[in-house]
């Protein structure tokens, strides 16, 4: 994917980075496959990977049915959330923008607060087989909520040219939809806020194979969009202005990025539940290892990063040895809020960062 | 007579508010701007410069009339086209983090380089020269957020030559640029259509840089209409006067320069040559004096300028009075001390 | 273009979990929705005492019943989880004159004619002593079994009044109960009893929930029988369940080899397992069986990791309390991963939803509470079913 222009642009440690990225990459994962609460020795897991006997029966099925599925969600997720984060920074020019930014977040959220703690209310509505713990039922709900906000957030996009505007757009529907989860939560009972508390810590094992089935290609053909993005984004870089001028369609630009980076935030909040602090974090590392802002060069570089800290992050949030397990979130906010802070000190120096 | 570049007919400019008419900000404009041209938009602030470069530019839809780019109309390009035909430089320095200068300059080459953005040999040979043009070779790996004020300008404006477009049109490029900043860049646009045949249309507040190297001015004023001609022609008119009267200030013909009504003290009669003539002219003239030229009939207060490079001496001379002074912070002090009031 | 771009979105997002390969849950229908029936006590109380008789408290550890000059003193030990003070009721008898002072206790005259329920745990206590038709309100009839009181609320001779901060205070007023019992947990945000307190109100507040021994959870009832000046009655009527009780927990002490339980479903990846010391781990102990998970500390749920609970119970005999789940198609479509378990493979997986409303009301959190003797009976019927002697499973049932 990347141009190796003439003899200007790749120097070689740049590629050299990359091709280290992708090494760390597939240690992480395999140190995520090798520690868990449970111990398996690595030999043992070899033998399950390339399919052979001789291993224990539950061992067999925690690798394939649950180890491995988590490691896929995680991987997807970093390289969804890092990637939306990473458009939503250039289109709004803003170092502190995240993948939720325009609400897409809390529509999920709304979707199964309503779910959750809403059929109570309706008095009557609650059928024991939109179970709780269940996954159709939550999925479903958080895929429209996060839908309708996107949709919501897409009419408004074609009409508005100040993409500031959108951006006040997509805070106020944050806080109308979290206004209304809070109103939820004041009339339920608290089991059901526990409920859908626990929704809201994320969590990466919770998806199996045949929901992975529809989660990789919806993720895989959103990334996929942002193959042809570059070019406009470096673009944006300069404020829209200039990129109109450089011929660039703005407008159709910004539905892409709106439409991929939406699709993105949302299917993995609907499939995991809110995760944080990627979205926001991720870009930036890109950047500070790259110095650059070239996007040719941080899509590929958010997407590989994106996929190690979430591999990480559930490492560290199994807390291996122990049978007791950490909600992701609570693994991302406590790295991811001292490096925010990190980021926002660093501004002064107007080093390597993304500045407005 | 040439056909223009780029012509308006009876274009009206200004903002959609809601109401049927918008917000007029200048009608019946008929403006040319013909190849290899250098041409200045003045005018004072709010007359609607920028308005009308970014209805020029097609970043605002015009309230009525048309643009016409040859004999095509603006509305007909698709931004591609545009492109080609018209680059940009906009007022405020670009700020980009982790960028160099090349990759800057060579989105420039954008309308070109296809889907994916790949760079040809000879779209790095049109940046490099951009780059030439510019003066700024050598600044090829320079992070464009360590450069100056009026060398990221400059590298902006390289970013437009790399576009080969025909027309470059610039919004008041210098306007947080220091002197030594405008007085090059005002020089560079100059040069490029001098020397390499650009059509340049800037505007600007430089007035006196602009009246030294513009072709012709577009001069507007603030009630939206725009009269066209050379700069030295609208002076001896009296239109640019007329456009940037205000009170207390007014615009000196006979040497270029704004001036502010100060009080008037009297007449001076001054006597010496040269450059420390005319700068001693300019002193008196600040604190409010008018200077005669000296002839016999000189009453009341006489200046002469005596001595040489080395060291000059001002000796006022007044009724029977003769005092020396040899500075002309001295001299002034001196007579400010005179009129209570200055 | 545009147009067509949004549509797509729309259509991925309201579609995406549509092509899910799982199977759908059953559908309602397949529900007994069978009327409910009430829980009748297996013996009728047969013997007489003396009216000053005094009754001991020996299993419930929350509360204590002290007999003093002229009046029941009630205290509850632990009101709520984390408090530091015990709350105390003197119970008066009406008309009786009081020749010591109270201190902090609340006076509560008795017998009390009027009883507002905001727990349908104790409305099976009310039944035993026949005072159900003392009730006058309960917080809402969604979740009850009992069918007295679901039809009673219809009538509109009960009324609801909700809970927490969002109580129904006027209504509670005007209704003017002699009492009204509710749980607390010591925050102001979730609890209803300082917004009554505020207005006056008489609140006792109940603790039963944070007795793990069943027994002792069950003794409770005396505890709601003395306003009614009915512990007597409730002292005979849970010794009778207490040695029914303990005969079955007997009759099991015996056997060696154990069958395997555990219990529970997944939330999110994430396996809540109730600790070693809990109501439903002692319940398990005492049918003889095996909790995988008795060496868990404390008594709540801890998250466990889903491949822990793998790793020890994939080969469990028994699989327990599977949430909402009807039937083994519902555990699969909640997670195709439950049929992992031999316990899901063999069909050996129970669930305590046998008595359940249409609002998903169960009668084993209703009136299983009072008759832990039943639960028990039914859990070795599941272990052991050649010691069931005939016993039907009352809450409990097999998935099917």
């Amino acid at each position: 994917m990347i141009k190796a222009d003439n003899n200007h642009k790749l120097r070689g440690n740049r590629s050299g980075i990359l091709i280290l990225l992708g090494v760390l990459l597939l240690v992480v994962v395999a140190l995520n496959l090798t520690l868990g609460s449970v111990r398996i020795p690595l030999r043992d897991i070899v033998k399950v990977l390339f399919g052979q006997d001789g291993v224990k029966d539950s061992w067999i099925f925690i690798i394939q049915d649950y180890r491995l599925p988590k490691i896929v969600t995680a991987i997807l997720a970093g390289m969804a959330l890092g990637a939306s984060g990473l458009q939503m920074q250039t289109m709004f020019r803003n170092p502190l923008a995240d993948p939720f930014i325009l609400g897409i977040n809390s529509g999920a959220s709304l979707g199964v607060a309503i779910a959750i703690m809403g059929a109570g209310l309706a008095g009557g509505l609650f059928i024991p087989a939109l179970n709780v713990a269940g996954d159709l039922g939550l999925i479903a709900a958080a895929s429209l909520g996060a839908g309708v906000v996107m949709a919501l957030i897409l009419l408004v996009g074609r009409r508005v040219n100040n993409p500031t505007t959108l951006l006040i757009l997509g805070l106020m529907f944050g806080h109308a939809t979290s206004a209304l989860v809070s109103l939820l939560i004041y009339f339920s009972a608290p089991e059901k806020v526990k409920a859908y508390s626990i929704w809201s810590y994320g969590a990466f094992n919770g998806v199996t194979w045949d929901q992975l089935q529809v989660l990789i290609p919806v993720i895989l053909l959103s990334l996929g969009i942002l193959a042809f993005l570059p070019k406009g984004l470096n673009a944006l870089l300069l404020g829209e202005d200039y990129a109109k001028t450089m011929g660039l369609n703005v407008t159709r630009l910004r539905m892409l990025v709106l439409i991929g980076a939406s699709i993105l935030s949302g299917a993995i909040t609907a499939f995991c539940g809110p995760i944080g602090f990627i979205g926001v974090a991720v870009p930036h590392i890109a950047r500070n290892l790259f110095k650059t802002s070239n996007h040719k060069l941080l899509i590929p570089a958010v997407i590989l990063i994106g996929a190690i800290v979430a591999v990480a992050a559930d490492m560290v949030a199994q807390m291996p040895g122990t049978q007791f397990v950490l909600p992701i979130n609570v693994v991302t906010s406590l790295f991811g809020a001292p490096f925010v802070l990190w980021i926002v000190l660093k501004r002064k120096r107007r080093a390597t960062s993304f500045s407005v | 007579m040439k056909t223009p570049l780029l012509a308006t007919q009876n274009l009206e400019i200004g903002y959609v508010n809601g109401k049927p008419a918008g917000n007029v900000v200048g009608s019946n404009l008929n403006l040319h701007l013909f190849q290899g041209e250098f041409v200045c938009l003045v005018g004072p602030n709010g007359a609607g410069k920028s308005t009308l470069l970014r209805t020029l530019t097609g970043l605002l839809p015009s309230l009525g009339g048309e643009v016409l780019l040859g004999d095509k109309k603006l509305a007909e390009f698709t931004r591609k086209e545009l492109a080609s035909e018209i680059s940009v430089v906009l007022t405020s320095p670009i700020e980009v983090g982790a960028m160099t200068v090349n990759e800057l300059v060579a989105m420039g080459r954008f309308p070109f380089t296809g889907l994916f953005d790949r760079m040809s040999d000879k779209d790095w040979e049109v940046v490099q020269h951009s780059l030439e043009l510019v003066g700024l070779t050598g600044f090829e790996e320079r992070m464009v957020h360590k450069l100056s004020d009026g060398e990221r300008q400059k590298v902006m404006i390289a970013r437009a030559m790399a576009q080969e477009s025909r027309i470059l049109v610039l919004d008041e490029p210098t306007a947080y640029l220091d002197l030594p900043g405008r007085v090059s860049v005002m020089n560079l646009l100059h040069e490029l259509s001098r020397q390499h045949g650009k059509t340049v249309l800037t505007s600007t507040h430089d007035l006196d840089l602009a009246m030294r190297s513009a072709d012709r001015f577009w001069l507007m004023s603030p009630d939206g209409k725009i009269i066209s001609g050379a700069p030295e022609d609208l002076v001896l008119s009296g239109d640019f006067q007329q456009v940037f009267a205000r009170d207390q200030i007014s615009f000196d013909v006979m040497n270029g320069q704004f001036s502010v009504a100060g009080s008037n003290e009297g007449a001076v009669c001054l006597q010496g040559e040269g450059e420390v003539k005319v700068w001693t002219e300019r002193a008196l003239q600040r604190v409010g004096y008018s200077v005669r030229e000296d002839s016999k009939q000189c009453i009341g207060l006489r200046v002469d300028i005596m001595g040489n490079e080395s060291g000059f001496v001002w000796r006022i001379g007044e009724e029977n009075l003769k005092m020396d002074f040899y500075s002309l912070e001295s001299l002034v002090s001196y007579l400010r001390t005179k009129t209570p009031h200055a | 273009m545009k147009k067509i771009l949004t549509l797509l979105a729309l259509l991925i997002f309201i579609f995406l979990p549509a092509c899910q390969a799982t199977t759908e849950i059953a559908p309602p229908e397949t529900y007994p929705l069978e009327e409910p029936t009430a829980a009748e006590p297996l013996e009728e109380p047969d013997q007489e005492f003396p009216a000053n008789h005094q009754i001991s408290i020996d299993y419930a550890k929350n509360f204590t019943l002290e007999y003093k000059d002229g009046y029941k003193l009630l205290t509850v030990t632990l009101p709520w989880s984390g408090a530091t003070e015990p709350l105390e009721y003197a119970l008066v008898p009406e008309g009786v004159q009081l020749n010591s002072e109270l201190d902090k206790a609340i006076l509560i005259h008795t017998p009390i004619d009027s009883f507002i329920s905001l727990s349908s745990t104790y409305l099976p206590f009310l039944e035993q002593i026949d005072e159900l038709e003392s009730l006058i309100a309960v917080d809402t009839a969604d979740y009850i079994y009992n069918t007295n009181v679901r039809s009673w609320v219809e009538e509109g001779k009960v009324a609801t009044i909700g809970s927490g901060a969002t109580v129904d205070v006027e209504r509670v007023v005007e209704l003017s109960p002699d009492l009204i019992m509710t749980s607390a947990s010591g925050s102001p945000e979730w609890d209803t009893h300082p917004v009554l307190e505020q207005a006056g109100l008489p609140v006792v507040i109940n603790s039963d929930y944070l007795e793990q021994d069943p027994l002792g959870r069950a003794e409770w009832g005396k505890f709601i029988a003395a306003f009614y000046e009915k512990e007597v009655e409730a002292d005979m009527i849970f010794d009778q369940m207490a040695a029914r009780y303990e005969e079955a927990k007997a009759s099991v002490a015996e056997q060696t080899a154990s069958a395997t339980v555990f219990v529970n479903t997944a939330y999110e990846g994430t396996w809540y397992m109730p600790g070693g010391e809990s109501y439903v781990a002692i319940m398990l102990r005492d049918a003889g069986a095996d909790y995988l998970w008795r060496d868990l500390e404390g008594i709540g749920a801890t998250p466990i990791d889903f491949e822990v609970v793998i790793e020890r119970a994939q080969n469990a005999d028994f699989w327990l309390n599977v949430g909402f789940a009807y039937n083994l198609a519902d555990l699969a479509a909640m997670d195709p991963r439950y049929a992992e378990f031999k316990a899901y493979q063999e069909g050996k997986v129970f669930n305590n939803n046998a008595r359940i409303t249409d609002m998903g009301g169960t009668d084993y959190y209703e009136s299983g509470i009072a008759n832990p003797d039943r639960v028990l009976l039914d859990l070795i019927a599941i272990f052991y079913p050649d010691l069931a002697d005939g016993h039907e499973m009352f809450y409990y049932r097999q998935l099917p």
